[in-house]
């Protein structure tokens, strides 16, 4: 970075913005001039004010659900309370506040949200997936006659997985919890996924977040492919994933990539 | 696309393009004659959002509105944010890129919002270097815009017209000239919008924003939430009087209303346009 009277403008000021508590404007107030209707102190509190408040109507795209459950006044003050700590941001806002859940964690720990809470952290975990599903990267389509050519030539596969794939095991019912919350989720696909699936998995839920086309889906799975595609995604090769997973490959293998969630294979493993 | 950009009609009034109004423009193809884009808002790759877009490209020229560059920043060019406006564009062909005058980020913080930094000779250089740089790398000229501010520095050796005039003469970028901000700074800091726009290269304005402020009682926020006032109508008529015909925007990023009431906006400045270029004819 260059070092020159802009350079210490421009970190004096960021300096006076970001200061939690906000004490740190006392060395560049002197050097902004007193308009006629707004002081240096004023201007400094209104520019924090707009740049916390994009971050927090970001929070409130990217977590409807927890913003539903939490109410609107305890959502702000929630939210406030973590762009205050979060004096780095993000350059694109899309991508903002993935630690959003972590946040809410510290706040169970720390007795500042009730137990009744205690999903949340899941849930918004669940969301954040959910809304980068829709700005991921679409696949490629997947080459089954790339894929026998390398599986009968012995070679190591490594599969590639969709883009726009979350996974998520919680012990909560988060999946029953997000389609009470989550606004206008019309969805055929996700209205389909009848609540008698959730029943059925009693202990640890493993939810899928996936876009297909267009509009993300979240999907209840077995363990069973849950931890196939968890391999996946550790760098697993197929055989070391067949290896280790317990389950019916025939089955398993053809119903994620029906599904998309595995899209093709990896070149460069 | 990869095609020619479209040109924006002069004397023209397009709206920003907001993911809710999408599907109903699509649809019905209402009579705009061209629409702002968002860069930030649009930059996935895949899913809905290049579709939909590239769909409104078939039917409309784009102008493509961009708040990452950091012009006035001292942080590195951000790269890979470059990278992107020149896939947008290499994309959608847009008819003009803009960016505005001010800094986003500065070391590991980044603000989304714009901030003023001050009019300096060292300033000058610093910027004028840097849009000489995104110029180079887009392979076009870019607009730079004036901003709304909230504090003005003590060690500014120019004012933001002069500023401006000699970015425009140093760089050959053009203007982006925002009324709104214009009168949200006289409102504000007490000096005089119209003086303002006198002073400005007005032959190098490629585009005009027209947007809605939150009057706070004692200042007004730049909030683009609201219906322009008459205040910034009455300072737009001031511009047009000396015969310039800039497309013209209405921008409105918060609170956003239906499609409906962007177009009725975008119809009374296409009437004050119309009034305004019928007077000048007569008196010219």
């Amino acid at each position: 970075m260059m070092s020159t009277v802009l350079a210490q403008h421009l970190s004096e000021f960021t300096r006076a913005l970001t200061a939690n508590p906000p004490d740190g404007d006392d060395g560049f107030a002197p050097r902004l001039m007193n308009s006629s209707r707004i002081s240096p102190r004023l201007a400094l509190e209104i520019y924090r004010n707009n740049t916390r408040g994009t971050r927090i109507k970001a929070l409130e795209m990217i977590y409807p659900a927890c913003k539903r459950i939490l109410g609107n006044d305890t959502f702000q003050a929630v939210a406030r309370g973590y762009v205050i700590e979060d004096t780095v941001g993000a350059a694109d806002l899309n991508h903002y506040a993935e630690t959003f859940s972590q946040y809410l964690g510290v706040l169970l720990d720390a007795d500042r949200l009730a137990d009744d809470y205690a999903y949340l952290p899941d849930l918004a975990s669940l969301e954040f997936k959910f809304h980068a599903a829709y700005y991921a990267d679409s696949d490629s389509v997947f080459d089954f006659e790339l894929f026998e050519h390398k599986v009968k030539s012995g070679e190591q596969v490594y599969l590639q997985l969709s883009a726009s794939l979350g996974m998520l095991a919680s012990r909560y019912p988060l999946y029953k919890i997000w389609l009470h919350n989550h606004p206008g989720l019309d969805t055929a696909k996700n209205k389909s996924n009848s609540e008698h699936e959730v029943e059925a998995i009693t202990a640890i839920q493993y939810l899928l977040i996936h876009r297909d086309e267009y509009i993300p889906a979240v999907s209840p799975v077995s363990d069973h492919e849950y931890r196939v595609l968890e391999a996946i995604d550790r760098k697993h090769s197929l055989q070391a994933v067949i290896n280790r997973i317990d389950c019916d490959i025939n089955v398993v293998f053809p119903k994620l990539i029906a599904n998309k969630y595995i899209v093709g294979i990896k070149h460069n493993e | 696309m990869n095609g020619q950009p479209a040109g924006l009609p002069q004397n023209s009034v397009g709206v920003g393009l907001r993911s809710l109004h999408i599907e109903r423009i699509l649809n019905e193809k209402p009579d705009a004659p061209w629409f702002e884009v968002l860069m930030d808002n649009h930059t996935a790759q895949g899913g809905l959002i290049p579709r939909q877009l590239a769909a409104v490209r078939e039917h409309y020229p784009l102008s493509l509105h961009c708040v990452g560059m950091s012009l006035g920043g001292v942080n590195p060019l951000d790269m890979p944010y470059l990278e992107t406006v020149k896939r947008m564009i290499h994309a959608y062909c847009p008819a003009q890129i803009s960016d505005h005058l001010c800094f986003t980020h500065h070391g590991s913080h980044h603000f989304n919002d714009l901030l003023p930094f001050p009019f300096t000779s060292e300033s000058l250089n610093h910027v004028s270097g840097r849009i000489d740089q995104v110029q180079d790398y887009l392979g076009t000229r870019i607009l730079v815009e004036n901003v709304s501010t909230y504090l003005q520095f003590q060690g500014s050796e120019m004012n933001e017209a002069e500023f401006m005039k000699a970015l425009v003469d140093r760089t050959g970028c053009g203007i982006l000239l925002d009324i709104n901000n214009a009168y949200v700074n006289q409102f504000n800091h007490g000096y005089s919008a119209k003086a303002f726009i006198d002073n400005m290269p007005i032959e190098h304005v490629s585009e005009v924003h027209l947007a809605g402020f939150e009057d706070k009682t004692d200042y007004l926020i730049d909030a683009h939430n609201n219906r322009v006032s008459n205040a910034v109508w009455e300072l737009f008529e001031y511009y047009l009087q000396f015969g310039h015909s800039a497309p013209v925007l209405i921008e409105w990023d918060s609170d956003i209303p239906g499609l409906d009431v962007l177009l009725d906006e975008a119809a009374r400045a296409q009437q004050i346009i119309l009034r305004s270029s019928e007077t000048v004819t007569r008196y010219a």
